[in-house]
């Protein structure tokens, strides 16, 4: 029997290339890499190379999929429904419904999108929002741009949210038991058990999660005065605790401050995804890449990362350290000794109680004992030094209290605290309840002594560590009420079950900052029978008849008497609240909590530090997918690939390379997760860039009551959390795995529509510049280094003399330009485009097809070694190729180019030869196999209303039909229409795409490129402008900005060029 | 004349043409206006009867109403982002 392990032969090159990169001790030799396939040479891996498209790319569709109607029936189905449609001479596709309004509502103008400002509660962050509606109906959500924290972006989970609306599943009318009921029965029925409940001095539980909003607290407050015998419980899956209660006991102040990292010329992250996961991710990445401009004069920043997990963080800094995060304090204390114990950097120095606590650790021995790159350190130690107030060190959600409260002391020394800002910081409505708290209730609960529970649209039973046995708990509760917009886990066993408003229905106040509140308004009128959660419980508390103004009168009233009078304004109220609504936003003079300015030294004194342990960590994080969970029934999100792994629909357990060897998985098998008495088994992804003995798992997926697109994804994460965990809720050092057996396909799209591979040509993708980069530094010495570089790479073009005479275009010439300093690779425009454009979701079996429909993708391309890869994004979508190749081959010149540079689609003339995909260079062309919205679980894409969430501008595309990016042609046709009601030229920069709108890090810029002014004419003329393969001469009209890493070493040294000639000779 | 010898034409459609002119069946009177009778009453059924043979997927009878909520505050067309900016305004 052969017991060779795959892992084993992987390993052996690992340590060759590790070796080898030891020996010379840079990475550049090896090129660029996006899996083990590739940089091991894997004959799988060359196999494909040399086939330019998957075998199922060119399989056939599967015609038993279809229908098995042979040519004769078909015809005599055909003339038969002729005969009979003529017969009959009747309108079957009944028209309706698009008969022009007898009263036309005064906002609505047919044709011409209406815009609402409002709030979105997808998360803690509270981002404010801008709402397209068309005809009454949204379908879009962008940023507010008068917001002062997201300032007119929003994330994925906020873009895609426009989806849960209208989502067919959604609960339509009042549950009792499992019953349909009526809102009448289920009040009478609750206000009695209520009153009985509050005489027989029973409690009533509200579990809720974080609540932001004042008049909330003002509701839950009068509700508790009505019912004495009301508790609150308060509970986030993703909460930032840790850090809050550090906070706390550094400086004795509740509120967090904001920090203003644009000012940073350093940046620290320790096991931090400010850019990614983390909250606030919006603010943070706008703030990041404003000096990661190379249109400003503003000096690059340099972002370090400290990490065990691979982030999109640790993904954009200049320099990444891979250390297990129960590792991280210990690092920490490394650098205090370093700064206090040795340079006497602080009056610390001379307190026996602080220097005591770090004496001991010794940063070399450290580097020596985790291997990290000694150089590396250096450069962070003399950086922080150096640039004392102007860094800041950012440590992430799930480090536990003592690791923050080290950071703060780390801060308060370099005298970064000046980077905390004084004009605003992160409030609290009402304090998260305690790990003790909960378990309280769930005792409560238990023993009899609950007698009504109500889930204010939280959902318990699958975000509470399985140790509080809540589920249990809630079956011996007389009266469990849970309010959802969608079935979950808890409605299942609650004994009512209350249909509750969508957000964009909705009213409402958020507070997250001091000075200024955001504001909620519903722009839809409810679909169904649904009710606001706030207006139910507002109707038990006053017992008067419903009205659908309930909590808006409410809210109103609120405001009026005590907010208003606060703002001084001088305006009559009526006025000021419709201007707050307009606004989404309202500001007020308010400061901050006064800031206690001394750092307790007790509090690092006495905290208990965490220790590096010998079994493995496990990190459970959130996602920009699914987040929490709360997103699970959302396809847009199931299929946004993960941004550093590209894996769709499914979680897994993350690990090294090294840690696979040892354990003798590879990707798709599964391993047994044990942390105490917990267990889970789960599929495994041997990701590169990981530390040593680290797991890091998605939470959110593994739903068991999600509907038909969220039910059953993934593995629930949720059962690996403690009750109460040493370290932090979603951090744990001492997990046991073992080999589970077993194989779990997940599907990723890293390798799909890889455009580098002509077989004739060794590591052509690197030579060919498909990716550009450099350093700051060298871009100083000489502007023009990569140009000149390019030079060297340019090939012979390949279509001389062109097919087309393409000169001119004199007039307008749309073009685009993605700034790769400043993409993150987050996803926010891919979502953003699928909604614009009507993407419909075409399931995971048929990713794994190659079949994802998405028009734009981020390519993610690894380069270094599989221990410490540097990484690079790149955002690929149709280039409007001046000659595109797709345009010649198309037999029904059904995709043709216009007279303003497009690349353009008819799609009533594409009969599906896919020629044009073929010609494709940069595979950006999507072929409907199928009506993806009938294929896709059980036809929920075409179920009601899901239609009404279509962009009516945009063709709903069906099978057989090639479809891809537009440059979105629908916002440039009403610029077109604006400027001739204005009687005006276009403006290139009028015209927003909707990835350009979305994108926070404003890495797309878009417009004519014949104006010379603009912005984009500018970037396209830029010196580190350059487009993808431009030596095949198709000229793109997509120009990328090359990288600049903020990094000490040259990267284009006189070596490399040399090694580059010898290359091409 | 031979149509053969003219054309060099040996099609046996064209020689059954020739020769079956005046051959084919004749429908009776009877069974023509009981077929037409049927047709007829098979149209009307189709027409009348709720057969809902291509509206399996249209439903273009909805029961969902969709209209904008009345006390909502517009955006003013100024203010839909198009001041916003293409660079870091932040």
């Amino acid at each position: 029997m052969d017991s060779k392990n795959p892992m084993d032969d992987i390993k052996k090159q690992q340590d060759n290339t590790s070796q080898n990169n030891s020996e010379d001790n840079t990475q550049k030799d090896i090129g660029y890499w996006r899996s083990f396939q590739e940089l091991y040479k894997d004959p799988s891996f060359n196999k494909a190379l040399k086939n330019e498209f998957s075998p199922e790319a060119l399989q056939k569709p599967d015609v038993k999929s279809m229908s098995a109607v042979s040519r004769r029936k078909f015809l005599a189905l055909m003339g038969a429904s002729a005969a009979f449609a003529a017969a009959g001479c009747n309108n079957y596709q009944d028209k309706g419904l698009i008969v022009p309004y007898n009263q036309k509502p005064e906002e609505v103008t047919l044709g011409l999108p209406n815009f609402y400002a409002s709030t979105c509660t997808g998360c803690t962050s509270a981002c404010g929002i801008l709402v397209k509606t068309r005809e009454g109906r949204p379908i879009k959500v962008d940023g507010n741009p008068d917001h002062p924290v997201n300032k007119g972006k929003i994330c994925t989970k906020g873009q895609a949210s426009v989806m849960n609306l209208y989502n067919p599943e959604r609960l339509r009318e009042p549950m009792m038991n499992k019953s349909q009921t009526n809102w009448n029965d289920v009040n009478k029925n609750i206000t009695a058990a209520l009153v009985s409940a509050n005489n027989t001095g029973k409690q009533i539980a509200i579990v809720t999660h974080t609540i932001l909003s004042p008049t909330v607290k003002k509701l839950l407050d009068e509700f508790k005065i009505t019912y004495p015998t009301t508790k609150v419980y308060s509970y986030e899956p993703i909460n930032d605790n840790t850090r809050i209660t550090a906070w706390q006991k550094s400086y004795g102040k509740k509120s967090m401050p904001v920090l203003q990292l644009d000012k940073a010329k350093i940046i620290l992250a320790l096991e931090s995804d400010f850019l990614g996961n983390d909250n606030n991710q919006m603010e943070f990445t706008r703030m990041f890449v404003q000096n990661r401009d190379v249109m400003s004069k503003n000096e690059f920043n340099r972002l370090y990362s400290v990490e065990g997990a691979v982030t999109i963080t640790g993904m954009n800094a200049d320099y990444r350290l891979r250390l297990r995060t129960d590792a991280i304090e210990e690092f920490v204390m490394c650098l205090l000794n370093e700064f206090v114990g040795k340079k006497k950097l602080s009056g610390f120095a001379f307190d026996s109680r602080v220097t005591t606590v770090f004496s001991s650790y010794d940063i070399k021995q450290f580097a020596s004992k985790y291997k990290l790159d000694e150089k590396v350190i250096n450069h962070l130690v003399d950086d922080l030094s150096k640039n004392q107030g102007e860094a800041i060190i950012i440590g992430g959600d799930k480090l536990p209290e003592s690791t923050h409260i080290a950071v703060n002391l780390l801060n308060d020394i370099l005298g970064n605290n000046k980077l905390y800002s004084t004009d605003a910081d992160n409030t609290e409505i009402i304090p998260l309840s305690s790990s003790a708290e909960m378990d309280n209730l769930v005792q409560d609960m238990v023993s009899g002594k609950v007698a009504v529970v109500i889930h204010f649209d939280t959902n318990p039973v699958y975000d509470l560590s399985p140790e509080y046995k809540y589920a249990e708990a809630v079956k011996k509760v007389p009266m469990s009420i849970t309010m959802t917009e969608l079935v979950t886990e808890t409605s299942e066993i609650s004994n009512y079950v209350l249909p509750i408003h969508n957000q964009l229905e909705s009213w409402g106040d958020f507070k997250t900052r001091t000075g200024f509140y955001s504001m909620q308004q519903p722009i839809i009128a409810p679909l169904y029978n649904t009710r606001q959660k706030e207006a139910i419980l507002l109707n038990w508390k006053d017992t008067k008849e419903f009205n659908e103004t309930l909590y808006k009168d409410f809210l109103t009233a609120y405001w009026e008497k005590t907010l208003y009078p606060l703002m001084g304004s001088a305006t009559h109220f009526k006025k000021f609240w419709n201007s707050v609504l307009h606004d989404g936003v309202v500001f007020l003079n308010e400061k901050p909590e006064t800031a206690g300015t001394t750092f307790s030294v007790d509090a690092f004194t006495s905290s208990s530090k965490m220790k590096a342990s010998n079994d493995f960590v496990v990190m459970l994080q959130s996602n920009n997918n699914v987040g929490d969970g709360r997103f699970a029934s959302n396809g847009w999100l199931q299929e946004l690939p993960n941004p550093i792994t590209k894996i769709v629909w499914d979680n897994y357990a993350s690990i090294s390379v090294q840690s696979a060897a040892e354990l003798g998985v590879d990707s798709n098998d599964t391993i047994e997760l044990t942390i105490g008495s917990r267990k889970q088994i789960i599929p495994v992804f041997v990701q590169p860039g990981l530390a040593e003995k680290t797991i890091e798992i998605s939470l959110g997926y593994g739903r068991t009551a999600a509907g038909i697109i969220g039910t059953g994804i993934g593995v629930n994460a949720n059962t690996l959390i403690a009750k109460a965990p040493a370290l932090n809720d979603r951090l744990y050092s001492n997990a046991q795995v073992a080999k589970a057996g077993g194989k779990y396909e997940l599907v990723s799209t890293q390798e799909h529509y890889p455009i580098d591979s002509d077989p004739l040509l060794k590591d052509i993708q690197f030579r060919r510049g498909i990716i550009r980069q450099g350093t700051v530094e060298e871009y100083k010495k000489n502007p023009k280094f990569l140009k000149e570089k390019k030079s060297q790479m340019s090939m012979e073009p390949i279509n001389t003399p062109p097919i087309y005479d393409r000169e001119g275009f004199t007039g307008t010439k749309w073009g685009m330009a993605i700034d790769l300093n400043k993409c993150t690779g987050c996803g926010a425009c891919v979502t953003a485009c699928n909604v614009e454009n009507n993407i419909p979701i075409v399931g995971k079996e048929e990713v794994k097809n190659n079949r994802e429909l998405m028009w734009l993708r981020i390519d993610r391309y690894y380069y270094g070694t599989p221990d410490a890869p540097s990484t690079n994004f790149q955002p690929m979508l149709c280039q409007h190729c001046d000659y595109a190749p797709c345009e010649n081959v198309c037999p029904v010149a059904a995709t043709t180019h216009s007279d303003d540079g497009l690349n353009s689609m008819a799609y009533n003339r594409c009969v599906g030869t896919r020629y044009c995909s073929n010609n494709c260079p940069y595979k950006v062309r999507r072929f409907n196999y199928y009506d993806y919205r009938d294929y896709v679980g059980e036809g929920i894409q075409y179920a009601e209303p899901m239609d009404l969430m279509a962009n009516p501008e945009v063709t709903v595309r069906s099978r057989g039909v090639m479809e891809k990016c537009s440059f979105c042609l629908q916002r440039i046709m009403k610029e077109r229409q604006d400027a001739i009601q204005d009687n005006r030229v276009v403006i290139g920069s009028n015209v927003k795409t909707a990835c350009q709108e979305a994108c926070p890090a404003y890495a797309i810029n878009f417009g004519n490129i014949n104006e010379i002014d603009s912005d984009i004419a500018k970037y396209r003329t830029h010196e580190l402008g350059y487009s993808v393969l431009e030596e095949i001469k198709v000229l793109p009209n997509v120009t990328y900005m090359a990288k600049l890493r903020n990094i000490y070493e040259p990267m284009h040294t006189e070596e490399t060029k040399k090694e580059s000639k010898d290359e091409k000779k | 004349m031979n149509l053969k010898s003219i054309n060099g034409i040996n099609n046996s459609s064209n020689k059954g043409n020739l020769n079956g002119k005046g051959n084919s069946p004749k429908i009776k009177r009877r069974n023509f206006f009981v077929y037409l009778g049927a047709g007829a009453l098979g149209a009307y059924a189709l027409t009348k009867l709720p057969f809902r043979l291509f509206q399996q997927k249209l439903k273009a009878e909805t029961g969902i109403k969709v209209k904008e909520n009345p006390y909502a505050v517009k955006r003013d067309a100024s203010k839909t982002g198009k001041d916003m900016k293409g660079q870091v305004n932040g």
